[in-house]
């Protein structure tokens, strides 16, 4: 089973946002913020490509495959 | 103006309350060996009332918050309770058919609780997945 690891929380603390903040901004709730960031939930494309375009990033800043898989 | 999250409240409240007087409906019938523990329009005006909130709150927030309150994470968990429900209802079959067959409960008592142990299911899932997920 693929393992996706992200890394929205330090991106997002790092522009200052709040998840609150950052859910208004790409038009989900602050819930669909807080389980992407603690790995519960895996977003769709296009959330993650929204949420890259909000933080101005490629999505592959934010979501990678963990080392494991990688390697396999 | 009601916010994207309390119309997830206001929702959650709902499916909730639906689903708990689902699961008594359907535990007491067996309980209680009878078909109608309880006026069975009672199941049925919570319904329709939590229904009938959730649209009017969905109206009151505006399109914005009925998107936001209405996200893929609420279709993934919706999905996921839809799924648990289906296979609930399936599950029935075999095990009030032993039942009905062993002669421990009548077809009355049967149908009353498998119509809403299969509502339960869904409502009472999708609230617990709803809740797990708001912290």
């Amino acid at each position: 089973m693929s393992e996706l690891e992200n890394a929205l929380k330090r991106l997002r603390a790092e522009r200052g946002l709040t998840q609150a903040a950052l859910a208004d901004q790409v038009g989900v709730s602050r819930k669909t913020i807080n389980t992407i960031e603690n790995q519960v939930f895996v977003p769709s494309t296009l959330l993650a490509l929204r949420l890259a375009r909000t933080l101005d990033v490629s999505v592959h800043e934010i979501f990678s495959l963990s080392d494991a898989d990688l390697d396999a | 103006m009601i916010s994207a999250t309390l119309l997830s409240r206001i929702r959650l409240v709902g499916l909730s309350a639906t689903g708990v007087v689902c699961l008594a409906f359907g535990g007491l019938a067996l309980i209680l060996d009878r078909p109608d523990p309880f006026s069975p329009w009672i199941p049925l005006v919570v319904g329709i009332a939590a229904a009938l909130t959730i649209m009017v709150a969905a109206l009151l927030a505006g399109d914005r918050n009925a998107d936001i309150a209405t996200d893929e994470l609420y279709f993934s968990e919706s999905r996921r309770a839809q799924i648990l429900g289906f296979w609930v209802a399936v599950g029935m079959y075999p095990l009030f058919g032993l039942a009905i067959g062993y002669g421990w409960i009548t077809y009355p008592v049967a149908f009353s609780a498998m119509g809403t142990f299969t509502a339960a299911a869904f409502l009472l899932t999708f609230s617990v997945l709803n809740l797990k997920g708001s912290v």
